[in-house]
């Protein structure tokens, strides 16, 4: 695509300068933008009562409502987002956005034309990060990608991890699959994520021989482990509610080591796509080898399943017992082993619980998490169903009152903020406006705590995510009321501070690479229509411009100790020139980028 | 006190003046005379956690080259040892003395030639063991030749001693969610799993704080709390204490809020925006949120015109002075065998940071006495390629070590060698089996112990004995379970307990903080490594 797209090799040096050798282990390998699962389990997705027996979400709604249903359903509000959700109510607004078509530009087609403008023989981990910040900026269908990434965070894969840093066309085509499932049944999503080769290479289950005994090698356990104790299980037994079972007064750990090797069997015999009817010897499709297929196709597709290297041995875990297979049967094997993790009792309230905390709030109640856990069973996992049900729950759309005020909620992670500072204020990409629908934002790794966000999309540390869903700060006033704040674990001493400079920095200067056409950082914002609000008469109490940047960032004017404290904080500024007038409106945004009202979602 | 250090003392003073309200309380001025009289590092010793995040593979770090053993590796780690054709990628380490083959696969065992001859003494249960390194762990062979590293073997989280038999049991205690990650880094950290709320390195902190700025009236609170333990890595359980918090500082930097203000070209910007980040409503999510800006900036505005420049004179200890961007400098860089050519190393890196915080003590004369640091690598958990990934995180770790050594012998202060004792810790050792080019999750590991106070040169514990798997798999060795994954014979408790006493907190305060230590006989409390 875009082979004209030629005119940012002067980028190049900057590019390097940024890339920092990645460590870690792991795999990478394809995605499947429309994948045809191959191996479906007749469990089902059939028709599942939807949420709007609720008498919540049915109406027009007022602008701050509409401003809270968007912090938790899209990357943030934008003018136009919270006019429509003002106009049709949440409920007609998950609709829409479910209906919408899936459409723009893929992942994999914003990271191969940015490899292209950039000169690059393959996609890198900085490609990935320009198509994921263009997507959840300028996609319509935000619900869809809001949910994307929230399942992101939990069917973790990672440019950490060398191999994917190497080729994110494996990463692009992974948040493809995520988003295109993120529609679908939880046990599609499961088959998506376990056959996807970057999955495959992150959790080294591309690849995984059978056992052998004359040599004593063994079936890797990685992704036998990982998918039990974070994509579908857990290590604790559930009540509906998501907290653990206790049998005297112990929690009941859900699997055990002989579970992991039984596992580790049945994900044997994975390798990369092979194309029917290829002639191919086996083995060649097998380890991709360019003579069975051209490498960029597999990266895209489903992992191949290949009898030569499935166990053949008996397959025993979680109860299920497979016998000894002959001829061996991988896409049985995996069907069943998909099919009870789907269906295992822990698994709706494991994967409801964690939604809700990625979306609405951190200590959702048990009667919340058992109320999604039934929407969740009894649609077959559909997700679509499960998240309007998150999002239209009374405990989701009543705002908190009273005492519980102070518990409810939760921190909201660095870059779901910068999202929603991106999509609520004026700005423009260079790089975006001038390449047209298959631009992208030159966005920048934005890992570094100290003037970054302590978080890149798409490169968390480990499987384990950036942040633990059951992190509870230590001697802390939540862990005092024993509450959870998973978002917390990336707020330290360096990372708020860091936070601070990095808007004021990005505010006064621009954000991302720098273009070469401009010589400025690609992203520069527009504040003009809040400068010119900031005029002589008010001069030293801005309030016309600090109520109107309130209102558009989060929906009404700003509590009154806090709208004096910045009214205090921005009059005395200086306003002689053009840039000293910007400046007093990226000051009155900054503060209230790091109030309180921004950074905690209530 | 010289000029320079009482500038610099009336300088973290003033910052300090501009905290407000919630500044500690005034500072007493006559204390810089109290300061001045201290000792600036004499009784300073500090502790540095390097923890291998993923679990380090203890088998092709430390190898055992008595026959027995090596034999039983080799067949292990090299499937095609068993005759058969195609099993798999060799993860053998190649016989000590064979010769690198420059022309072989980056990684693999011929590239990096035989394994690297180390002391052992013999004593204990060692007798009749020869002991070796991976090959490109050559500075740490030197080190511990020259008795600065010792080996710790087969050490991991353990209730109580426990045998194999009783492992094969369900009476005998042991550690939850073996195996698993996350829990097994916080039991290592933590002595229980994810979810825990103290660890004990920040424990320690809590029992040696009041050591620390003794002499410097309303800041000695924030430099016990907060300077008593320091992370400018991985926020980690390890660190944290009851009264002790771990400060979490940059790789290179602690920011300050002052840029967002220079930034918008307007100075006064920082009181009013520090204000705004520590106050406003009462949910729970903010408070704490507000706690974490209190503390960066009362510690900022006390460390930050402390910590030297990296073009400070003096920081030609830890940096190269014409060189101020930290990932250019070569110090700072390792020779990775992915392509033979020069990384940054972000292991090293932590530990520059490390070095410039322990110096900042003597430049402001903080009169701290007693700190613990912790810094981390990733990347250990190799499943898969591991002959490449391993051989470069093991580069990372040799250089890292090495660097640190070499700037603790020409710190400032002198050579601090014997004042910091450096060791590592990871979430478990891994298994025997080749999984085809990997190998999975463990338990028990080797580690090395690294300071001028360490008795090095020798192992301590008790290295494991090797064995083969018959056709059902088991390993007919006390130490060896499923997988040949290694039964711990040392616990951490015992590890942090050497460390601890070194550390002069007391015999009683460590049996309180370490929960498993009183079910081993208190004559294995102390390991012996230590000084």
């Amino acid at each position: 695509m875009q082979a004209s797209v030629r005119l940012l090799p002067s980028l190049l040096p900057a590019l390097v300068l940024t890339l920092g050798a990645l460590g870690g282990c792991g795999g990478g390998g394809g995605g499947s933008p429309s994948p045809t699962p191959n191996i479906s389990s007749g469990s089902g997705s059939g028709n599942s009562p939807s949420a709007t027996n609720l008498a919540v979400g049915s109406a027009s709604i007022t602008e701050p409502q509409a401003h809270r249903f968007l912090m938790q359903a899209s990357f943030g509000p934008s003018p136009a987002s919270v006019a429509r959700a003002q106009s049709i109510g949440e409920a007609a607004w998950i609709d829409e956005q479910w209906g919408l078509p899936l459409s723009g530009p893929t992942h994999v087609s914003l990271v191969t034309a940015s490899a292209l403008a950039l000169a690059q023989t393959k996609p890198r981990a900085h490609d990935i990060a320009f198509s994921w910040w263009t997507h959840a900026l300028t996609q319509p269908d935000q619900l869809r990608q809001r949910v994307a990434y929230a399942l992101s965070q939990i069917f973790v894969v990672s440019t950490g991890n060398a191999l994917l840093a190497d080729n994110s066309r494996l990463v692009a085509s992974y948040m493809d699959m995520l988003t295109t499932r993120s529609g679908g049944t939880y046990r599609e999503l499961l088959e998506g994520v376990t056959l996807h080769p970057a999955m495959g290479l992150y959790l080294s289950h591309l690849l995984n021989r059978k056992e052998d005994t004359v040599s004593g090698r063994v079936p890797d356990e990685n992704f036998a482990r990982e998918v039990m104790q974070l994509f579908s299980i857990g290590l604790h037994e559930l009540e509906d509610d998501g907290t653990p079972k206790r049998v005297n007064d112990q929690p009941v750990e859900t699997y055990t080591s002989a579970d992991v090797k039984g596992l580790a069997k049945v994900f044997t015999g994975l390798g990369w796509y092979r194309p029917p009817g290829s002639s191919a010897v086996w083995w060649e499709c097998f380890y991709g080898a360019n003579s069975c297929y051209l490498p960029e196709q597999q990266q895209t597709l489903p992992m191949g399943l290949y009898t030569q290297e499935h166990s053949t041995s008996a397959k025993n875990f979680l109860g299920v017992s497979i016998p000894v297979q002959n001829p061996p049967n991988p896409s049985l094997s995996i069907r069943l082993a998909l099919d009870r993790l789907a269906t295992h009792p822990n698994t709706a309230p494991f994967i409801s619980k964690q939604l809700i905390q990625r979306l609405v709030s951190s200590n959702p109640s048990g009667d919340y998490v058992r109320r999604i856990t039934q929407v969740f069973r009894s649609s077959g996992g559909d997700l679509k169903v499960v998240v309007k049900a998150i999002l239209l729950d009374p405990e989701a759309r009543t705002a908190p009152q009273g005492p519980s005020t102070s518990r409810y909620g939760k921190l909201r992670e660095p870059v779901l903020r910068w999202a929603h500072l991106l999509r609520t204020l004026p700005h423009q990409s260079t790089s975006k406006a001038t390449l047209g629908d298959a631009g992208f934002y030159l966005a920048t790794d934005t890992s570094n705590p100290s003037d970054g966000l302590s978080q890149t999309p798409m490169a968390a540390p480990s499987v384990f995510n950036f942040y633990r869903p059951g992190y509870k700060p230590p001697h802390t006033g939540l862990s005092d009321q024993n509450l959870l704040a998973p978002e917390m674990q990336l707020a330290t001493e360096t990372s708020v501070v860091g936070y601070a400079n990095f808007v004021a920095k990005a505010l006064d200067q621009g954000w991302g690479l720098t273009h070469p056409a401009t010589g400025k950082p690609d992203i520069q914002f527009d504040l003009s229509s809040f400068v010119a609000l900031d005029d002589t008469a008010h001069a030293s109490r801005p309030s016309p411009m600090v109520d109107a940047l309130a209102r558009q960032l989060t929906g009404s004017v700003l509590p009154t100790t806090i709208n004096e404290q910045v009214l205090a904080a921005v009059g005395p500024m200086p306003r002689a020139t053009a840039l000293e007038k910007r400046r007093r409106a990226a000051a009155a945004v900054l503060f209230i980028a790091v109030s309180p009202v921004f950074l905690v979602q209530q | 006190m010289t000029s320079i250090s009482r500038r610099a003392f009336l300088r973290h003073a003033a910052a300090m003046s501009t905290l407000g309200a919630a500044a500690p309380l005034g500072l007493n001025l006559s204390a810089i005379g109290k300061a001045s009289a201290q000792n600036a590092q004499g009784n300073y010793k500090a502790l540095v956690c390097v923890f291998l995040y993923g679990g380090n593979d203890a088998y092709n770090t430390v190898l055992c080259n008595d026959s027995a053993s090596w034999s039983a590796y080799t067949r292990q780690r090299d499937p095609n040892s068993s005759g058969l054709g195609n099993a798999g990628t060799s993860l053998a380490l190649m016989t000590l003395g064979a010769p690198a083959q420059s022309n072989a696969a980056a990684g693999s065992p011929e590239k990096l030639g035989g394994v690297l001859p180390i002391n052992i003494s013999g004593a204990g249960g060692n007798s009749g063991r020869s002991l070796a390194l991976h090959p490109l762990l050559t500075d740490v062979a030197s080190l511990q030749q020259a008795g600065r590293i010792a080996v710790l073997a087969n050490v991991g989280p353990l209730v109580q001693p426990l045998s194999k038999a009783q492992y094969a049991g369900t009476v005998a205690a042991r550690p939850s969610k073996l195996f698993s990650h996350n829990d097994q880094q916080s039991t290592w950290q933590s002595f229980s799993p994810e979810g825990a709320d103290a660890g004990w390195g920040g424990r320690m902190g809590d029992l040696l704080m009041s050591r620390n700025g003794m002499a410097l009236g309303g800041l000695t609170p924030l430099i016990q709390q907060s300077l008593t333990c320091i992370s400018p890595g991985t926020p980690s359980v390890w660190l944290t204490g009851q009264d002790t918090r771990c400060l979490q500082v940059g790789l290179s930097a602690i920011p300050s809020i002052a840029q967002a203000a220079t930034q918008l070209g307007h100075a006064p910007l920082q009181n009013a925006l520090d204000a705004m980040m520590r106050s406003g409503g009462t949910n729970l999510f903010a408070t704490d949120h507000q706690d974490i800006v209190s503390r960066a900036v009362q510690t900022q505005g006390l460390l930050g015109s402390l910590l030297p420049s990296l073009d400070d004179p003096a920081s030609s200890a830890w940096a190269t002075p014409t060189q101020s961007a930290q990932w250019l400098d070569p110090m700072l860089q390792y020779t990775s065998p992915m392509d033979d050519a020069q990384h940054p190393n972000p292991l090293a890196q932590q530990l520059q940071m490390v070095a410039r915080l322990i110096d900042a003590n003597r430049r402001g004369q903080l009169g701290i006495e007693r700190q613990v640091f912790m810094v981390s690598l990733g990347g250990f958990d190799t499943h898969a390629n591991q002959n490449l990934d391993h051989a470069d995180r093991m580069a990372q770790l040799n250089h890292a070590l090495a660097y640190f050594d070499a700037v603790l012998g020409r710190m400032p202060a002198g050579d601090m060698r014997s004042q910091v004792t450096t060791f590592t810790a990871s979430d478990f050792g891994r298994s025997l089996t080749n999984n085809g080019d990997g190998t999975d999750h463990g338990w028990g590991g080797h580690h090395f112990i690294m300071g001028g106070a360490v008795q090095g040169g020798d192992v301590y514990g008790l290295l494991p004995q090797y064995a083969t798997a018959d056709a059902q798999g088991i390993f007919a060795s006390p130490d060896l379970i499923d997988n040949g994954i290694l039964l711990p014979s040392t616990s951490v408790d015992q590890y942090a307990y050497t460390l601890g006493r070194w550390m002069d907190v007391s015999n009683t305060d460590l049996l309180g903080i370490l929960p498993n230590l009183g079910n081993f006989n208190a004559g294995t409390h102390n390991l012996g490594f230590m000084a």
